[in-house]
């Protein structure tokens, strides 16, 4: 498998278009994920994973074969996603860390939820608390490599990360009630 | 919610995949087969605009300059004065000869009774076929290819009936263009596929950017009501789960509890909107320190005392200021010390102090003019304040006279007007483009002879006007601290009245860019 993509890589950087598919079709499900995890809808979704997969073909030529494809062509989609939540909407800013109220919150017990149920309720997320969310909980960033990619303090991750739980922390504590009244 | 929590709870979504509308991938196929990105073009555009700006103007400033040289030519020519070479008529030369190859041609053409007269003609009408193919690159197809074929021997069959070969390429171009046009429209169905595909993308796309920016706004407004209406929504949907008092009073409770947290962070969100955007108009200022080495040139080969003047390094250093007007353009001033100057080698000179005795020999008639009184025929000129020195005007024909190498210097403080470009800005790189004007003021004037100084240039202005062309490139090594090196040029319009000099100048600077 490995060497497949290898293979399929190496023919991408000269824009053989059946390899271009084979990537795709390998890639293309973790890819919409990602996308649908960073952006508001589905229809913003589509747009930047367009735009992100034609800038990963057009870069081929610059992966090294020295780590995992999938890492790579990831970081290249965050990378877009990124940019694009900061260009779509001017007015993007963080949260400064003396606002934050950082509290020790008691474990909770919760129900199961549905996949898509959660996904719905980041997207409903604030496009900088995704952000901050998206990269602390799914790409397992520290606050300080966050603080870098975002160009924002350290505390100001933190803050807005935990904003970020506290309204998603409602919404599930909401969806739990509601099932085991 | 705790960390640990929070990802355990997430853990579905790490690697949560969906599979995208099959539309996706057309998109993406119809965006790989276009051709190389337009902000590629757009760079190199602006790179050329910027070179032919900065080119340009001092070509404008150089011939305008020389025509002023000109009129103190004449007056000098006449006392053999300070000497400049120019160039004959080789480019009248040349236009002749094209000319007569022209009226060949032509010649040839009107007689069209041989195998010669044929081929220009049919020459021709290639030329004008190429531009043919270059215009029907688009359609790049076979039948767009049998076009030309065919309109190009329509065009070479009819020029054999008539003598008008302009009349027949256009009428034959006219006819390739139709015959292109329904050819494209009848064969490329996938192309006019994909093309609807796009078109359909497109509208697909402004609906969805309408339906984010509806979006937005109503979350710009008030963040809690769009929660609030998200949740009754979510309410309407479970009607059937949601059907007893106890759940519904609970939800309520949560739903309000949410509603005062939105009003919270909205009402604080846009107390920080303020607060963030002072320090991103801060940004836009920075400060430039540096320094750097600098020669002036000859550029076009001027002579001074009979001899070419040859090029001098010296360095210069100053302070910048730039304000980004936005992510591309930039204005910047300040100031800079900066020096121009020159060498001459082998000039003939006479050294009053050590002939005091045959001074009386030459008669001054003008401010920097001698002539000798004596039968011979070479002149002298002083080209310092200091009359111990004079130079011979034309150094080759003076025998007999001492022979020494001449320096000359002027160090000006120079305030330069700059707009800049941004060609690139990738993390932490940038390079830019900057051009402009400076005015400088002569703050140092000296002529050396043999290394040793003998005083001041007579003929400098005291102000001296230029235009500059650079291109930095920084590395941001700190937070909003750039190191840069700056490989530019300088021409400086007027720096002496009545002498050639250096006018043009490159220059290699070096320094540190503050953001603040």
């Amino acid at each position: 498998m490995k060497e497949n993509i290898e293979s399929y890589i190496k023919k991408c950087v000269e824009n053989d278009r059946e390899a271009q598919l084979k990537i795709y079709q390998l890639f293309s499900p973790i890819l919409y994920g990602l996308c649908l995890k960073y952006m508001r809808n589905e229809d913003d979704a589509k747009d930047v994973f367009q735009e992100a997969f034609v800038i990963a073909f057009q870069k081929m030529d610059q992966f090294k074969f020295e780590g995992s494809f999938e890492g790579w062509i990831k970081r290249i989609f965050i990378n877009k996603l990124l940019e694009t939540l900061k260009k779509k909407k001017k007015d993007v800013f963080f949260l400064d860390v003396f606002e934050t109220e950082v509290v020790e919150e008691e474990e909770l017990e919760l129900a199961p939820i549905e996949q898509e149920k959660l996904l719905e309720y980041i997207q409903e997320l604030p496009d900088q608390y995704r952000m901050v969310f998206n990269l602390f909980i799914f790409e397992k960033m520290k606050h300080k490599e966050i603080s870098k990619l975002l160009e924002i303090s350290e505390g100001t991750s933190k803050s807005n990360l935990n904003r970020a739980k506290s309204i998603l922390k409602k919404k599930i504590l909401a969806v739990s009630n509601s099932k085991t009244a | 919610m705790k960390n640990k929590e929070a990802k355990s709870i997430f853990s579905s979504l790490e690697n949560y995949s969906s599979i995208p509308p099959p539309e996706l991938w057309d998109k993406i196929e119809a965006q790989l087969d276009e051709p190389k990105k337009k902000k590629r073009a757009i760079i190199w555009w602006s790179i050329a605009a910027s070179l032919a700006i900065g080119f340009s103007v001092p070509a404008v400033l150089y011939f305008n300059s020389n025509r002023g040289n000109g009129f103190e030519l004449n007056i000098e020519s006449n006392t053999n004065g300070v000497v400049l070479q120019k160039n004959s008529n080789e480019k009248n030369d040349k236009l002749k000869v094209n000319k007569g190859q022209n009226k060949s041609l032509n010649e040839k053409e009107n007689n069209n009774d041989n195998l010669n007269s044929n081929q220009v003609a049919v020459s021709t009408v290639s030329n004008n076929f190429s531009k043919n193919a270059t215009r029907n690159q688009s359609g790049n197809n076979g039948m767009v290819r049998i076009a030309n074929n065919k309109s190009e021997s329509n065009a070479i069959v009819s020029n054999q009936n008539s003598t008008s070969v302009v009349s027949n390429s256009e009428s034959s171009e006219d006819k390739s263009i139709q015959v292109t046009n329904s050819n494209s429209g009848l064969s490329n169905k996938n192309n006019n596929n994909s093309a609807t595909n796009h078109s359909n993308g497109i509208a697909e796309n402004t609906i969805s950017k309408a339906a984010s920016i509806s979006q937005s706004n109503a979350s710009e407004k008030s963040l809690a009501s769009n929660q609030n209406s998200d949740f009754s929504g979510s309410n309407n949907n479970k009607k059937g789960i949601v059907d007893n008092t106890t759940s519904k009073d609970s939800l309520a409770k949560i739903n309000s509890e949410v509603a005062q947290l939105e009003k919270v962070l909205a009402k604080s969100d846009k107390d920080k909107t303020e607060k963030k955007e002072a320090p991103k108009n801060s940004d836009k200022w920075s400060l430039q320190v540096f320094a750097g080495v600098t020669s002036s040139q000859n550029f076009n080969n001027e002579k001074t005392l009979g001899n070419t003047v040859a090029s001098k390094q010296s360095s210069g250093y100053g302070v910048k200021t730039n304000y980004k007007l936005n992510k591309k353009w930039g204005v910047s001033s300040g100031f800079k010390i900066n020096e121009l100057g020159q060498k001459i080698a082998g000039v003939s000179y006479y050294n009053n102090q050590q002939q005091a005795s045959s001074v009386a020999a030459y008669v001054p008639i003008s401010n920097t003019i001698y002539r000798p009184n004596s039968s011979t025929n070479y002149q002298l000129v002083a080209i310092s304040n200091n009359s111990e020195y004079l130079f011979a005007a034309d150094s080759k024909s003076n025998v007999g006279m001492e022979k020494g190498n001449v320096t000359q210097n002027f160090k000006y403080f120079e305030m330069p007007l700059e707009v800049s470009y941004s060609l690139l800005s990738k993390k932490k790189t940038n390079i830019i483009m900057n051009t402009g004007g400076f005015v400088g003021k002569l703050i140092s004037n000296d002529i050396a002879l043999n290394g040793t100084s003998i005083g001041e240039n007579k003929n400098v202005n005291d102000f001296v006007y230029g235009t500059l062309l650079s291109s930095t490139m920084q590395y941001e090594f700190l937070k909003k601290t750039y190191f840069f090196i700056e490989p530019g040029m300088n021409y400086y319009i007027n720096p002496l009245e009545n002498q050639s000099f250096n006018q043009f100048q490159w220059m290699f600077n070096f320094g540190l860019n503050v953001k603040f």
